[in-house]
């Protein structure tokens, strides 16, 4: 009966937030931010995250709704964008999009691009209002279990996070991931600590002592490296195909609910899971329904359900991704960890002490993102042929003007120079990691998680008088120990087998006679 | 491993409070080194398993360095992290607006985006546009 109660209390919530949020201040921001988004999303290179990291600094003088309301915005619309230039150019505009190129594309050569652009766009709408029904209605049954996490638990919580993330965004050898996760960790370990105010690893830099700021350092790691590993790469495209028709007819859709629902619940599962983000849960969702639909062998040959599963599911991760970042401080993607560090500067601490300390803050985002949603369908329907114009400008005049941008991103928050070298630095490790086919989602999570995770195993240890058993016995974190287990014995087998195929591949290429 | 001992290490240097390594600083850090440490000997042990050492030195052997080297895509991703390096540099002692048509004047003809002068045009505009949008409009602070 609590938990009914709570749902309802919930839903009235957020029904008072969507009233409060109608206002032509709030409204603008919410349009404007989508568009932006939206352009930022179709524009191949720039992703999600980099949309965030460009906008994040126009957030800094808002008031926190109109924060909220902006980024949100800009984060629904970013991952709807990528569609465009997926369908049209076959290169997703953000990674998200990848899995819509296999049938979008095909559909823009059949002369029938606008009507996929405006499946596509449908299918982000219905993705995104799935997964804040989830997030509305989940989230407090998380609230609840979180409460109940100790010290131990928290910790286990942040070392699980960082392993599975490292297992899925590593794809096929997660000990690269881990190894990402565990450098984000160590970095986080840079300035004061929380429990005794003790400067660690500074190395005589004053600056160092209030740790690594996040924004710099995610704008770095996103930002720049990105620039850098999109524009070194020579990439010809042409548009093919008109736009033609943009909405399809109603009749086409009905046929694809069963594919929509389902997508659905895989978009928010993986937005749940922490930073997991939204390529993975596009390529899962696109990879289930080719094999679960009847029309599968269709995939890859121009079908709208493969646009469908793609572009649901992708949106979907936007809710899923706030179930862990509202109630446990976890991001589920990347961009959701922008968000994360933007609202930090407002002062809201996201956490199991939100629903005490910022009761109203779920419901705000709930009717944020439900607005932000709308204001995506309405702009992505409507201005599908100009979309498609702005993929005509080359990326060598668009891209380098984002470089400014970022450096007033680092500089904006702490109004410090040394916040904008901070960038560089992070830039140029996250381009070598990209390089050397380093996952940089566990960096981020961990830079995020770092300070959680060592206060909470030493505050742990403390409760316990350093007695490691009694932290065995407790059942939450009994469970957590036993699917970090299960992640390392799973991601080491992988390990090797990737590593055996690829030794007896290149065996067998040895073995090839030489052809001089 | 190189990185997890030195961790290791500079965590072993830290200050002990209350007689107790278990609520100290150092712990943590402790703990990653000895991670990293552990992951290092991983990653080694298999490709050294995979012929490593050989593949190691032919990696770092002359003629792949050039090869490396002399690659348009690593020139060109070396050449504009430069460029960036630079404009960072120049930020901390001339103002945005010049610094950033600078920038991007040399970014756009490097990249061949448009003709000189119309990269010249643009550079202007944008700088222009984002340092007023940002500073007068926003009213952010600006490097």
């Amino acid at each position: 009966m609590d938990i009914l109660h709570l749902l309802a209390d919930e839903t009235i919530q957020v029904g008072y937030a969507l009233l409060g949020a109608l206002t032509p201040k709030i409204l603008a921001l919410i349009f404007g931010g989508c568009l932006l988004g939206l352009v930022v999303g179709a524009i191949p290179g720039l992703t999600a995250t980099m949309a965030l990291a460009l906008l994040i600094n126009l957030s800094y003088g808002m008031e926190l709704d109109g924060a909220v309301a902006f980024l949100l915005a800009v984060y629904v619309g970013a991952v709807s964008g990528g569609l465009n230039a997926a369908i049209m150019i076959n290169i997703p505009g953000t990674p998200s999009a990848a899995a819509t190129c296999l049938d979008g594309f095909p559909l823009a050569k059949q002369g029938k691009g606008g009507l996929a652009i405006g499946t596509g766009i449908i299918a982000s709408f219905v993705g995104t209002m799935f997964s804040i029904l989830v997030m509305i209605f989940l989230s407090p049954l998380v609230y609840m279990i979180a409460l109940k996490f100790g010290h131990w638990e928290m910790f286990l919580l942040a070392l699980f996070g960082i392993m599975i993330c490292g297992s899925l965004s590593a794809g096929k050898d997660p000990l690269k991931g881990w190894i990402v996760g565990f450098l984000g960790f160590a970095t986080a370990m840079v300035g004061m600590e929380q429990i005794f105010a003790y400067p660690r690893l500074t190395f005589g830099f004053l600056q160092l002592k209030g740790g690594i700021p996040l924004i710099p350092a995610l704008i770095g790691v996103f930002g720049i490296s990105e620039f850098l590993a999109v524009l070194q790469e020579e990439v010809a495209y042409k548009i093919e195909g008109r736009v033609g028709k943009v909405i399809p007819p109603l009749r086409e859709f009905i046929p694809l609910i069963p594919s929509a629902i389902r997508s659905g619940i895989i978009g928010v599962i993986i937005g749940a899971i922490p930073g997991a983000g939204e390529d993975i849960g596009s390529w899962l969702s696109y990879d289930i329904g080719k094999r679960r639909s009847k029309k599968g062998h269709l995939f890859g040959t121009g079908s709208y359900e493969g646009v469908v599963c793609s572009e649901v599911a992708n949106n979907a991760v936007i809710g899923g991704a706030m179930i862990p970042l509202l109630t446990l401080a976890v991001p589920g993607s990347p961009p959701s960890a922008m968000f994360l560090a933007a609202v930090w500067l407002h002062g809201v601490r996201p956490g199991p002490m939100l629903n005490f300390e910022n009761p109203g803050f779920l419901p705000l985002v709930a009717a944020m993102l439900i607005l932000g949603s709308v204001a995506m369908l309405f702009w992505g329907l409507s201005l599908a042929k100009p979309m498609v114009a702005i993929l005509k400008i080359k990326r060598e005049i668009l891209l380098p003007i984002v470089i400014p941008l970022t450096v007033i991103g680092a500089y904006a928050g702490g109004v410090r120079i040394f916040d904008v070298y901070l960038m560089l630095g992070f830039g140029v490790l996250g381009y070598i990691l990209r390089q050397m086919d380093y996952p940089l989602a566990p960096l981020v999570l961990g830079i995020i998680l770092g300070p959680l995770a060592d206060t909470s195993f030493r505050r742990a240890l403390q409760q316990s008088r350093g007695a490691i058993l009694p932290l065995l016995e407790r059942p939450i974190g009994i469970i957590l120990m036993l699917c970090v287990a299960w992640l390392i014995w799973t991601g080491i087998r992988g390990t090797q087998r990737y590593y055996a195929e690829q030794a007896a591949r290149e065996a067998a290429e040895d073995d090839l006679p030489d052809p001089q | 491993m190189t990185f997890g001992a030195a961790l290791a290490i500079a965590a072993l240097k830290m200050r002990v409070f209350n007689d107790s390594l278990l609520i100290s600083p150092g712990l943590f850090p402790l703990i990653l080194g000895g991670v990293f440490v552990l992951l290092g000997f991983f990653l080694l042990r298999s490709a050294s398993k995979r012929g490593g050492r050989g593949q190691a030195s032919r990696i770092v052997g002359t003629e792949n360095l050039r090869a490396f080297a002399a690659s348009p895509k690593v020139r060109k991703g070396m050449t504009l992290l430069l460029f960036i390096v630079l404009y960072v540099m120049a930020l901390g002692h001339i103002p945005f607006l010049w610094a950033s048509i600078a920038y991007l004047i040399v970014t756009f003809t490097y990249l061949k985006a448009m003709k000189l002068h119309w990269n010249v045009a643009l550079a202007v505009a944008a700088a222009w546009a984002i340092a007023f949008a940002f500073s007068d409009l926003f009213r952010i602070p600006m490097p």
